[in-house]
């Protein structure tokens, strides 16, 4: 027995010995993470524990250090980003991360393309919402479901529990934007069924962009496929928005200039920023307001595939997320951190009740979506 | 023995000198620019969505289907046949009158109006049309909101988001380019039939109309068709002021096929649309051949050095005057002012007391810390050296072949040659998409040199009008002497022509250069990353991404080194031509 009590003992030190061999553990908050920090208003003691966070498999760390580099291909702006990339270089000097932002059609299509060509374009990819289902038929994505922060991340609308394909990085918060020198916000309807009658929205004053994965698809989970589609044709038919190819930003710019009342959709966190810069824009959402993740994913054929798995579990942890905050001002998508404070236009949002857009959702109803939608953007119904 | 050098170099000659540089040429041109177009016809009958899969896929006639059974593709012919036919109406009215004015009369500072025209060149068409969206977008246009806001008006004065906001800009944009053939045209006619006419008692107007006018027709309805197809062939007006309307036109609907943002793109389709295209091109060649041809009949160029004398303008040099001054304005001088304006404020808005106390420097700071800028400066410079070096080289050997030998394809290599300016950039990119895509065995997918193939081919056209023509003015004795002192050809054409077609050479490398940083239509459709980002598909991009007044900032430095790039190569290339101020 004591033998057996022995031997437990000393394979269990063995097993111990052998994991502590091929882990890394961080080292101590590098100065300019805190500094940072600090800036914006948090502490150290918000990154949590944030070395165990950050441990992950020796051979990945060795393997990084061997690639030296990894690539990103995302949605931020390059300023935004910088914030990101400081902080996560301080913490893993030996990784150079080299990023671009590139527009939905670049991003999500041509990376399919390129990928399904046999071509590298990225390690990691971020905002391929909507276009989910041609990643994964392609099988153009990684089992991400390993790296250790992945936990965090609350299943079913932040992560693919099933096949561990895509995580969210944000909550994205997809609302309507207003000019406020042109539109009260009391005179806007709180209902998206006042939206079809009411007179503000006609002559041009509402424009929509190209997007109808940001919000249609989470309405179209919420209400149905029959009124989805029966409030797509209205929209069109009746109300007659104007249709803008424009991405999302530049529709926010071209709304603070006055070049319409209302545009739709619009994420939350880009008004804000907009706003910042003193253009007259604001934000809200009629009722339930359109919730999607910005889904991230590590492309299948990853020149620096360890890179890519340190940054990511980064991105996930606590640090990653505060860093991201600090960036864009997205609302983070980790469990311990959905809070209010984090919040854009927090009295828009508390107490709303919200549609989610799932990743089932994504699979199954995108593509009749996407179908309606472009025949009606193109204007033949 | 010179004359058994001569005679033992016209030997090898048939085997070597010529043939195997004719024959190398004609190889050349009908890979560069049949294989392209070859694959986009195939790709049609495929039933791949994407073109890397086309070998796996099998042949169906689905995407023919698709685009010819509905009727939004006839809309789009009608489109696209209103905005190149009004264009072409507008560009080639203004530069007539224009030309007329600064060649044939005696109007005060046509120094200053033939300089000023010329200047316009260096406003890409991309910022010239976002420009005009600040003037004339319905509700946030500078001048529509001064329309509706100040003097009261309901509606806006002029939506520039329509078919002839689209006319408008594309027509003002085509003025330089006639302008500048038209002058020399007109300078050059024989003045007796004009004098004949005045002698018998013709009035102006009647001389004009029934002298003139006939005189020059051969000339306008080539210069017509050339202007018909560069309309046809512009992407960046009708994407920048059609695409935010809806309103399609053949281009934008091709490239809003490969770039649907809720799907994987049917390439199929876009090639099938590309053939309306290509029967165009045929036909526009054809016409613009044959009229060429035709108006050597018609010469009115004799080279004798005449004088045309100037017509006095009397009162109507100052509504001549006038109309110089506001087409220089509108063509360049407003959107300079409105992208400098644009790109000292902190986010889009209408000239204002308060926009004006809110100037600010961070929209250059901002392209001075964007990481995106360096590199895509970097890859246009190479893109446009090589592009530019490639076209002058391979142009000069062609026209070389086409008029200084007996190849008995010479005409056929010319025709080739010409055929690219006939498609329009998005389908020459589309074309060579197909290609990089489906070529393993050497990578260009993505990669810069894509582009610079791309671009080389699609200038192969201008490049060789401007050599062929140069190659008739050298005269044969030279290059017989040469060969009869024993020089073989690469010395001939190093030693000779090249000293002597240094203007035309140094011209065209300009030209390329200027014409191939603003075009967004092949690198659009070619463009795969940072990698291959060059300066027009950045500032599109920037653009449709909200960086409004930062693509301002990055207009205004991109047409200040465009205006200094076109002034000096008037200088040194076209001065040394002969063409007079």
């Amino acid at each position: 027995m004591k033998e057996k009590k022995f031997l437990f003992l000393l394979s269990t030190l063995a097993v111990a010995l052998l994991l502590s061999l091929s882990v890394t553990a961080m080292a101590k908050t590098p100065e300019s993470i805190l500094k940072t920090l600090a800036k914006n208003g948090f502490s150290e003691s918000d990154l949590g524990d944030i070395d165990q966070q950050l441990i992950v498999p020796a051979a990945w760390t060795a393997g990084a250090k061997k690639e030296g580099k990894v690539t990103v291909l995302s949605t931020m702006d390059e300023d935004q980003w910088n914030v990101m990339r400081d902080m996560f270089e301080a913490r893993y000097p030996f990784i150079k991360i080299s990023y671009s932002r590139a527009s939905h059609e670049d991003r999500a299509n041509k990376t399919v393309e390129a990928f399904r060509a046999g071509r590298f374009v990225t390690d990691i990819i971020t905002g391929i919402g909507g276009n989910f289902y041609m990643f994964k038929d392609a099988g153009a994505l990684w089992d991400m479901s390993s790296i250790p922060q992945w936990q965090a991340i609350p299943p079913p609308f932040f992560k693919d529990a099933d096949h561990g394909l895509w995580v969210g990085i944000h909550r994205r918060y997809w609302g309507w934007a207003y000019n406020t020198d042109l539109v009260k916000r009391k005179d806007l309807p709180n209902t998206y069924d006042e939206v079809l009658t009411n007179p503000l929205f006609r002559n041009g004053n509402l424009a929509i962009g190209n997007r109808p994965q940001l919000w249609l698809l989470a309405l179209w989970t919420e209400r149905g496929k029959d009124w989805t589609l029966n409030f797509m044709d209205k929209l069109f038919k009746v109300v007659k928005p104007q249709r803008r190819k424009e991405g999302m930003n530049a529709m926010v710019q071209f709304l603070g200039a006055g070049e319409w009342h209302i545009n739709v959709p619009a994420g939350a966190y880009r008004v804000k920023g907009h706003a910042g810069t003193g253009s007259p824009v604001s934000w809200y959402s009629p009722e339930p307001l359109t919730v999607a993740t910005s889904e991230l994913a590590i492309m299948s054929n990853a020149q620096s595939p360890n890179a890519a798995r340190l940054l990511v579990n980064w991105w996930l942890s606590r640090e990653g997320m505060l860093a991201q905050y600090i960036g864009d001002g997205a609302p983070p998508s980790r469990e311990d951190m959905m809070k209010d404070k984090y919040l854009p236009y927090p009295k828009e949002i508390i107490g709303k009740k919200l549609a989610m857009r799932s990743p089932q959702s994504e699979l199954e109803i995108q593509p009749l979506l996407a179908e309606r939608w472009n025949k009606l953007w193109l204007g033949q119904h | 023995m010179a004359q058994k050098s001569y005679q033992s170099h016209s030997f090898w000659g048939i085997f070597g000198r010529f043939q195997l540089l004719s024959w190398t040429m004609l190889v050349v041109v009908a890979i560069g620019v049949m294989a392209p177009l070859l694959l986009l016809l195939v790709g049609g009958f495929s039933s791949a969505r994407l073109p890397s899969e086309m070998f796996q896929a099998g042949f169906t006639l689905d995407n023919y289907a698709a685009i010819y059974l509905d009727p939004f593709t006839y809309g789009l012919i009608l489109n696209t046949l209103i905005y190149a036919g009004g264009s072409v109406l507008m560009g080639m009215s203004l530069s007539l009158i224009l030309a007329y004015l600064v060649a044939r009369t005696d109007l005060p500072y046509k120094g200053f109006f033939y300089a000023g025209i010329l200047c316009t060149l260096a406003v890409p068409g991309m910022l010239q049309a976002m420009a005009w969206v600040m003037i004339f977008s319905p509700r946030m246009g500078m001048v529509n909101q001064f329309w509706t806001r100040v003097l009261g008006f309901d509606g806006p004065l002029f939506n520039i988001y329509s078919l002839a906001g689209m006319v408008f800009v594309e027509g003002l944009r085509l003025v330089p380019t006639s302008f500048l053939m038209l002058v020399p045209l007109m300078r050059s006619m024989d003045p007796a039939l004009e004098e004949a006419a005045t002698v018998a008692g013709a009035r102006p107007k009647s001389r004009l109309r029934r002298v003139t006018l006939p005189l020059l027709a051969p000339g306008i309805l080539a210069m017509t068709i050339y202007q018909a197809m560069t309309a046809l062939e512009v992407f960046e007006v009708p994407g920048i002021l059609g695409l935010p309307a809806n309103i399609y036109v053949l281009s934008t609907k091709l490239y809003t096929i490969v770039r649907t943002p809720v799907n994987v793109p049917i390439y199929g389709q876009a090639n099938a649309l590309a053939m309306i295209f290509l029967a165009l091109a045929g036909v526009t060649v054809y016409l613009y051949e044959r009229m060429t041809r035709r108006g050597e009949r018609f010469a009115v160029i004799t080279g004798k050095g005449y004088r045309p004398r100037e017509q006095r303008l009397g009162y109507w040099r100052y509504p001549g005057m006038a109309l110089g001054a506001v087409y220089i304005f509108l063509a360049s001088v407003l959107p300079f002012l409105v992208f400098i304006y644009t790109s000292f404020i902190p986010y889009l808005q209408v000239p204002s007391a308060k926009a004006f106390r809110n100037l600010t420097l961070k929209n250059y700071v901002f392209l001075y810390t964007y990481s995106t800028v360096p590199r895509t400066l970097i890859n246009t410079v190479i893109m446009v050296v090589v592009v530019a070096t490639a076209v002058t080289v391979l142009s000069f050997l062609i026209s070389y072949v086409i008029v200084r030998t007996k190849f008995r394809w010479r005409r056929v290599l010319d025709q080739l040659a010409f055929v690219p300016h006939a498609i329009p950039g998005v389908i020459m990119g589309l074309a060579f998409f197909w290609i990089f895509a489906n070529l393993h065995s050497v990578n260009l997918y993505g990669t810069i040199w894509s582009i610079c193939i791309g671009f080389t081919v699609r200038f192969l056209s201008y490049g060789t009008r401007s050599m062929n023509s140069a190659f008739l003015q050298v005269h044969k004795e030279l290059e017989e002497a040469a060969f009869v002192s024993g020089a073989r050809l690469h010395r001939t054409l190093k030693r000779v022509f090249l000293p002597l077609m240094l203007p035309v050479v140094t011209g065209l490398w300009t030209w390329v250069i200027l014409h191939a940083v603003r075009i967004a239509g092949v690198p659009l459709m070619l463009y795969q990353g940072q990698d291959n980002q060059v300066l027009a598909v950045l500032i599109w991009n920037m653009w449709d991404q909200g960086y409004v007044p930062s693509v301002a900032a990055l207009g205004t430095i991109l047409m200040a080194v465009l205006f200094l790039v076109t002034i000096w190569s008037r200088k040194v290339g076209f001065r040394r031509l002969g063409v007079k101020k």
